[in-house]
């Protein structure tokens, strides 16, 4: 009786000891695995992935390389209003979006918000630190085209223990000397979690 | 200021926008004097951040950390709240707000005293 109570008890503890261990591995980032339902990396990718394709094909582009000769726009990323339910990083999409303007060599790109002001302030340090041949002037940065904005709105409606959440995303860009509204992206998630 | 200095102050400026003037390059922006003296002011405070990470980071949810915050909050109130009884019980006692031999009350041990581990009483 005694030998059979250690002997489960040994088993018990092999049992229960390897789930207190964690355990981490790597997976691919398109790999998708939904946990919580909440915003994830898979949406951000999916969201990049749309907004990429559909201002890279806009029109536009094509318009204003015809209006100014071939000129490349320039683009300016301004902020994301993010008025959903949930803390979701815009910067991780819109990062993705300003490398493809690089990549693709159609857009020309701008730095924006408190990026911008280090580096003008690093410009303003040079002024009486760094030699006249190699100091950087004032007065002579690119002025942008177009400034792209955003928004992410989601709702949520729930019953019990189902739920359905719904994303959409918005990225527009607008015309800064006109103030026209040349480009709006969009792109919808909608999720059912059962708990 | 009198008429004299006046005129000698526009005669300054004068001279200083003409020489600005010739020393703009092609396309620079006629006021770019303004941005520079403003980052000029600035930009030992916003230069002093360059090379380091700032961390503006965020607590995400995960249920195994708020389960385990939850279960030391849940300690640390048990714990606060014993230490608030023992030292009021102990208050109480001392200033003999109850009666302190009884049935009322027992014995208790001040620390602050030589043979605390004794009753006050059997001292």
């Amino acid at each position: 009786m005694k030998k059979t109570l250690v002997f489960s008890f040994v088993m018990m503890m092999i049992a229960v000891l390897p789930s207190c261990n964690r355990s981490v591995t790597r997976i691919e980032s398109t790999e998708v695995k939904d946990l919580s339902g909440k915003w994830n990396n898979t949406d951000s990718r999916l969201t990049a992935e749309k907004m990429i394709d559909d201002i890279q094909a806009g029109n536009w582009l094509t318009n204003f390389m015809q209006e100014k000769a071939g000129a490349k726009p320039v683009v300016i990323c301004g902020f994301v209003d993010n008025k959903s339910h949930e803390h979701i990083e815009a910067e991780t999409f819109i990062k993705d979006l300003e490398q493809s303007f690089i990549k693709t060599q159609k857009v020309r790109l701008v730095q924006a918000g408190k990026k911008r002001e280090a580096i003008r302030a690093e410009r303003a340090d040079q002024q009486t630190n760094s030699s006249a041949s190699t100091m950087k002037k004032f007065g002579l940065e690119v002025g942008a085209d177009f400034m792209l904005q955003g928004s992410i709105n989601s709702i949520v409606d729930a019953y019990k223990k189902k739920k359905v959440v719904y994303y959409q995303v918005n990225l527009e860009l607008t015309n800064i000397q006109t103030n026209e509204v040349v480009w709006i992206g969009d792109k919808k998630i909608t999720k059912y979690v059962k708990n | 200021m009198n008429m004299k200095n006046l005129y000698f102050a526009i005669f300054v400026f004068c001279i200083y926008s003409n020489v600005s003037a010739q020393n703009i390059l092609a396309d620079q922006n006629p006021q770019y004097q303004i941005s520079q003296a403003h980052y000029a002011a600035i930009s030992d405070s916003m230069n002093a951040l360059q090379s380091l990470t700032l961390q503006n980071t965020y607590k995400a949810y995960d249920w195994f950390e708020a389960r385990q915050e939850k279960k030391n909050s849940r300690i640390a109130y048990k714990r606060n709240l014993k230490l608030e009884q023992a030292k009021n019980s102990y208050n109480l006692q001392r200033f003999g707000y109850y009666h302190s031999w009884g049935y009322n009350s027992y014995p208790y041990f001040d620390r602050s005293l030589p043979f605390y581990f004794m009753c006050r009483y059997c001292r």
